[in-house]
């Protein structure tokens, strides 16, 4: 743990210079409301944030990229299907509004986990010293850039809440996660106290039982598998890491504790979702991307 | 009502890619209020109970507001604030409404009255921005693109609760202020509340000053006679260019009049949405100097 109190993750809001620029990208690119938690604790590695950045973007906006992520959502939808519907809506009061919030929160985090998967599944495997990615030298098809219309804004309670029962559960899971922080939807859920001490309540003895363990290795294996196959090299190693002046080992297991964290929060946000979608509707992503071309065909239209 | 329960009640309006949060009670003639700057729906808490006994009572979360959306790919001015209603009321079966405006709602309320009149049974205008009013020092400050930086959405909210304080007559309890400033204690919420406060332009009171005289709608003007923000020779001006517009003085109330004098307001408000007429008069005899 000696690693979190030597580097501190940027916060959005905070980010300046070529930090904002890259978080800006990383939002257009994944096409997200907000920069995601890995990449504020990456950036807090100085240079390693633009690197590895400038290694993945063109295998992220990529349509393959987003194709392998799909699979790995359907994979995730598929494995948890046997294991129930958490209902927690039954047992906690929500307004519509809340309801809308919620669900539109969970839709977020669906669609984002299984890119973040694949991601640091790929840095990952450069790090280890695998090669990752083809080569492929024909044209590859790209996605559109920027946040889907009906994306809601990524909002976050404080890391610290006031809230003792928020206080504990967000301890609690940076003690399982090995995380310097609650994940961000967590912290998103929490603007829900009700619901997320509840859905964690629910949630527990459904992913201890031993169908959970089985179901994220296999989640695991198939998001390197997918890493494997991008179309672009990620030309990322220990040396280039070690070669800008940063902690490789620290990055290295930093990032295989996000790594193990996506697996955990996809299924619990599957589970999650089961509560207000049927495990066809989950196979599909909530944000379909439309082809880059098609995008700007429909701008010259405008 | 904590803010969560009030938060509970509230439901979901989509207006193309955007949505508005509300409070629907009540049947009746159907009555909107609409908040200012920084606060949301649950700014009229204290009202809704009264107003829906008798009332189909709306409350909107201004878009960018409370609930609402609050992602940065839309227009917050008052201008847009106006149509977004104007779309909303439409959305969930509103066609005509008494229109009660607090602050930034007020100016909204504006708008409707003078741009979209057909929507406007009644309008009411309580401590309203108006002219060239607003926005105040507070806000302005908040509204520098800066602020994102060199506050943190802890830090904002605090300064925020100080800058309210003097809003009120007496001093309010921490449980109302932080019901007030709930959805903005996050970082978006911080940011979105910068961004509505970027949004704030006196253009857009300016430019329907000759269209004032045009309302057709009975107009009351409810007014703190100590409202530090927006002082009553706004509301005096208002009552005097409006036509048959009468103005209220709220004594011994601020900026929030509606939590400051409650039952007073609620009496004033039923009294004007069912057209009686108090018997005080007029208290506006000739045309005033605003600014």
């Amino acid at each position: 743990m000696a690693i979190f109190n030597r580097v501190k993750p940027i916060p959005e809001h905070e980010a300046e210079g070529e930090i904002e620029r890259v978080y800006h990208e990383i939002r257009q690119t994944l096409r997200v409301t907000g920069t995601p938690q890995m990449f504020r604790h990456w950036a807090a590695y100085g240079t390693f944030l633009p690197m590895v950045w400038e290694a993945f973007r063109s295998n992220a906006e990529s349509r393959a990229f987003e194709a392998a992520s799909d699979r790995l959502r359907a994979e995730a939808a598929r494995s948890v299907a046997p294991l129930g519907k958490p209902n927690v809506p039954a047992r906690v009061r929500l307004g519509e509004s809340q309801t809308y919030h919620l669900c539109a929160s969970l839709d977020l985090y669906y669609y984002l986990y299984p890119k973040l998967l694949a991601l640091t599944s790929a840095v990952q495997l450069a790090l280890g010293g695998e090669r990752v990615g083809k080569e492929e030298t024909g044209e590859i098809a790209r996605i559109e850039r920027g946040a889907p219309a009906g994306m809601i804004a990524m909002e976050l309670s404080p890391e610290e809440p006031q809230d003792p029962r928020l206080r504990a559960l967000f301890d609690e899971f940076k003690k399982h996660s090995n995380l310097p922080a609650a994940s961000d939807d967590v912290r998103t859920l929490a603007l829900w106290p009700d619901y997320l001490v509840e859905a964690r309540k629910r949630l527990k003895p459904i992913l201890a039982g031993a169908a959970s363990p089985q179901a994220a290795e296999r989640l695991r294996e198939r998001a390197r598998s997918e890493a494997r196959a991008l179309p672009y090299p990620v030309p990322l190693s220990w040396e280039k890491v070690k070669a800008i002046g940063q902690d490789v080992e620290a990055i290295a297991a930093l990032t295989g504790r996000f790594e193990q964290a996506c697996l955990r929060c996809i299924l619990d946000i599957a589970l999650l979702e089961r509560d207000w979608r049927d495990t066809e509707a989950l196979v599909s992503s909530p944000f379909p991307a439309p082809p880059r071309r098609q995008a700007a065909a429909a701008e010259e239209a405008r | 009502m904590s803010w969560r329960d009030y938060q509970a009640r509230q439901r979901i309006a989509e207006i193309g890619d955007r949505f508005i949060s509300y409070v629907e009670e009540g049947t009746g003639e159907p009555v909107v209020l609409l908040h200012g700057i920084p606060s949301w729906g649950y700014l009229w808490h204290r009202l809704l109970p009264p107003l829906a006994g008798s009332h189909r009572v709306c409350i909107p979360d201004l878009i960018g507001f409370g609930y609402s959306d609050k992602r940065d790919c839309f227009d917050r001015s008052i201008a847009r604030q106006a149509e977004a209603i104007d779309a909303w009321m439409e959305k969930v079966g509103i066609k005509r409404a008494a229109v009660i405006g607090h602050d930034v709602g007020g100016g909204v309320a504006l708008r409707l009255a003078t741009l979209f009149p057909g929507r406007v049974a009644r309008l009411c205008l309580i401590d309203s921005v108006c002219y060239d009013s607003w926005p105040i020092e507070a806000v302005l400050e908040f509204g520098h693109p800066d602020t994102r930086r060199r506050l943190s959405a802890w830090t904002a909210i605090l300064l925020m609760k100080q800058a309210m304080k003097t809003g009120f007559a007496s001093s309010p309890s921490d449980d109302l202020l932080d019901g007030l400033l709930a959805p903005y204690v996050t970082e978006t919420g911080k940011l979105s509340l910068v961004r509505n406060a970027i949004a704030l332009n006196t253009n857009q009171t300016m430019e329907i000053i000759p269209l004032l005289q045009r309302i057709a709608a009975p107009t009351l003007v409810l007014w703190g006679e100590e409202d530090p923000f927006l002082p009553i020779r706004y509301g005096e001006r208002l009552a005097w260019d409006i036509p048959g517009a009468r103005l209220i003085r709220i004594k011994q109330a601020r900026h929030f009049v509606m939590i400051d004098r409650p039952h007073e307001v609620c009496e004033h408000l039923l009294d004007f949405l069912i057209g009686r007429r108090p018997e005080e008069k007029p208290s506006v005899m000739r045309p005033p100097q605003a600014a």
